[in-house]
């Protein structure tokens, strides 16, 4: 069995349910959550690194999957092989209850907000570390968490870190088919 | 009141322990990952030969089915594939002459949901799309290698999955998805559903109908005691000739009864029967009729994988371009015609030649082979209707949108391709399908977003294309060896494919 197959192998035995998890806090469904540690893993192993550590392995591809999320909401190509994708899955499972309100409430924001709020505050990545992961302005960022601190709160019963209730700058920016 | 992030770290927690406790993430996670990292690696080696991308893609398959994976391709040929893989399409010739590719019986799957099926043989490139009526036709590979049909059911959509054995799916309109069948062919002929009666209160019909599904030959789910109310008793009754009926009931997590498991002889009709606490009675019923040969209509030479006709039935073509050149893009570049100068540096767009792993964002390690092309630059954005962004099917064109309302959503349509140039006049542009201009197989050169600037409606943009020069294809016999030639990248932004604003820029050494 080649080295990359083995650390795979290890990799979902032992971390499978933690990257699960973390997916699903990026994702709809479970079952989409699934794909997604699927899509991360084929990323970062499709290339050869060097990557031996399972620590290490978990690592980058939770660090994938971000901007895989991204990608998917932009792309609509992407979107199709998504969902030409869900016919391969093993049979549809009905999401676990552990955690599900939380995943609920996440699924009432945007893909954009739904990854800025999970690297924000389940990452602890700053606005700028945000951005620079994403290719966002910092000011986009701080709108995409403003947005969806004010649709969280209420359905989560929660409150945002201090520092978190920043001014934002609103521009409003006419847009039209004459641009070149 | 908690903190957010303890909210998020509790739900993780708790997730993840439940998903432990459940026995971890499933083996099919396991194998898919495995075998598309393998197909990937595997696809690296074969895409940078210049061949026609659907060989290419059977190539691929076959090359993985032999447990390969680094080792060499062998170059394309025109004309069939052999496929080491015997087609497995169950024999459904007992069912009558017309019946070599039949469409399930939508009689008796959920209500309405039914869309179509496909009689898929990825190694052979051979697909056929029967609709519910019946009606077949054998599907062309669109240019993305994807075997794009239409069922009527809101666009085309592909058919074709990265397998490597022969394949039966069918698609379903309420799952946005389907089921895929590899080793049966389940059709469900021989049973006519009764309407149903109205479901009394607390009845689960899909539930129900899930768990029923089993006894006309599909998967079925297990029984779920909460499809019926309280005090309620779920139970499958098989009718017979002779008058008997055979029953039992249904066991919480257990599908019903299979088509292995009754006696068919005398068989008159299978009930899934729901009695209520009141003694009130509903039934799904289903008569079944042996002999019972679908009503379809009958192909003259029904298509087979050894002689299939091009087409039996027209279909709605989608907007396909299968020459270099010949999209929307071609009023404006043509092979063999000079380009046009004024379009020269038009917008922000730049573009190097590179080779190898190249890192093209903090995240994105790209091989790109040998002359590959990285784009980078800006290109605008406008709030567009959503509705045209999902458009595909025509070569060097993509869409991208975010934000916004489910109508409206930022974003463009974009027109990225590479093209050789002599002395001015385009000689020689891409083969098509654009899937072979990744190492990937990504359907695309790739591409990601470098952030969107609100202020001046623009977003930085990369784009690579694997070994560029390699999968261009002279325009004319006379454009002869292309060594000599400058790569240059052609490009327009739009609001939508009929309003794109175009460029060019020489691609730097």
């Amino acid at each position: 069995m080649s080295k990359w197959q083995d650390l795979v192998e290890r990799l979902l035995e032992e971390r499978g349910p933690r990257l699960v998890a973390y997916a699903s806090l990026l994702v709809g469904r479970d079952g989409d959550a699934e794909d997604l540690v699927h899509d991360a893993i084929v990323k970062v192993f499709s290339r050869p690194r060097p990557l031996r550590e399972i620590d290490e392995a978990e690592a980058y591809v939770r660090s994938a999957m971000p901007s895989i999320v991204i990608d998917r909401a932009r792309s609509a190509s992407s979107k199709r092989r998504a969902a030409i994708r869900s016919f391969e899955r093993d049979a549809a499972h009905p999401d676990l209850e552990a955690g599900l309100d939380v995943r609920l409430a996440l699924r009432e924001l945007t893909s954009r907000e739904q990854v800025c709020v999970v690297l924000r505050y389940f990452d602890d990545l700053t606005v700028p570390q945000v951005a620079a992961r994403l290719g966002l302005a910092e000011g986009t960022v701080k709108r995409y968490l403003a947005d969806a601190r004010a649709r969280l709160l209420p359905l989560l019963d929660v409150t945002a870190w201090e520092g978190d209730h920043e001014t934002i700058e609103v521009q409003t920016v006419k847009r039209g088919g004459s641009h070149a | 009141m908690r903190d957010l992030d303890e909210v998020l770290r509790g739900s993780f927690d708790a997730h993840t322990g439940e998903i432990n406790r459940a026995g971890g993430v499933g083996i099919g996670l396991l194998e898919r990952s495995v075998r598309d990292v393998r197909r990937k690696r595997a696809w690296r080696v074969g895409a940078t030969g210049a061949v026609a991308s659907i060989a290419a893609l059977a190539i691929v398959s076959v090359a993985v089915a032999a447990g390969g994976g680094g080792g060499a391709v062998a170059p394309a040929t025109s004309g069939a594939v052999e496929n080491p893989n015997p087609p497995v399409f169950e024999d459904l010739s007992s069912l009558g002459a017309c019946a070599s590719f039949i469409p399930a019986n939508s009689a008796v799957l959920p209500e309405g949901s039914y869309v179509g099926r496909a009689y898929v043989d990825p190694a052979a490139g051979f697909v056929v799309a029967v609709m519910p009526d019946g009606t077949v036709t054998r599907v062309q590979p669109g240019p993305d290698g994807d075997y794009p049909f239409d069922f009527g059911n809101g666009g085309p959509q592909s058919l074709m999955l990265p397998t490597e054995y022969p394949f039966v799916m069918d698609l379903m309109s309420n799952s946005g998805g389907g089921d895929v069948w590899v080793d049966s062919n389940p059709v469900g002929w021989g049973w006519t559903a009764e309407p149903l009666e109205p479901a009394p209160a607390g009845v689960n019909v899909s539930s129900l109908y899930a768990t029923f599904a089993g006894t006309f030959g599909f998967p079925s789910q297990g029984y779920s005691p909460d499809a019926i109310p309280d005090g309620a008793i779920a139970e499958v009754v098989a009718h017979y000739t002779d008058g008997r009926e055979v029953s039992g009931a249904l066991v919480r997590d257990m599908p019903g009864p299979g088509q292995d498991e009754l006696d068919y002889t005398g068989l008159e009709a299978v009930a899934l029967r729901v009695t209520l606490a009141d003694g009130q009675v509903w039934e799904i019923r289903a008569d079944y009729d042996p002999a019972g040969i679908p009503d379809l209509p009958c192909q003259p030479t029904p298509p087979s994988r050894a002689d299939a006709p091009e087409s039996v039935e027209p279909e709605p073509a989608p907007a396909v371009y299968a020459d270099p050149l010949s999209g929307p893009e071609s009023a404006i570049f043509q092979c063999d015609a000079p380009l046009p100068a004024d379009l020269e540096g038009v917008g922000d767009v730049t573009a190097r030649l590179a080779s190898g792993d190249v890192q093209l964002t903090e995240w994105d390690l790209f091989d790109v082979g040998d002359e590959g092309v990285v784009v980078e630059g800006s290109a605008p954005v406008w709030t567009v209707p959503t509705a045209n962004l999902d458009w595909a099917y025509i070569p060097g064109w993509s869409s991208s949108g975010a934000g916004g309302t489910p109508d409206q959503m930022v974003g463009r349509v974009t027109y990225m391709e590479v093209v050789a140039v002599r002395d001015g006049v385009i000689v020689a542009a891409a083969s098509e399908p654009a899937e072979d201009w990744t190492s990937g197989g990504a359907g695309g050169p790739f591409s990601t977003s470098l952030g969107v600037d609100d202020a001046t409606s623009t977003e930085g943009i990369v784009f690579a294309f694997n070994s560029a020069r390699s999968l261009l294809e002279p325009c004319g016999a006379t454009s002869g060896d292309l060594a000599d030639t400058q790569l240059v990248v052609l490009y327009g932004f739009g609001t939508d494919i009929d309003n794109a604003t175009y460029g060019w820029t020489a691609v730097a050494e």
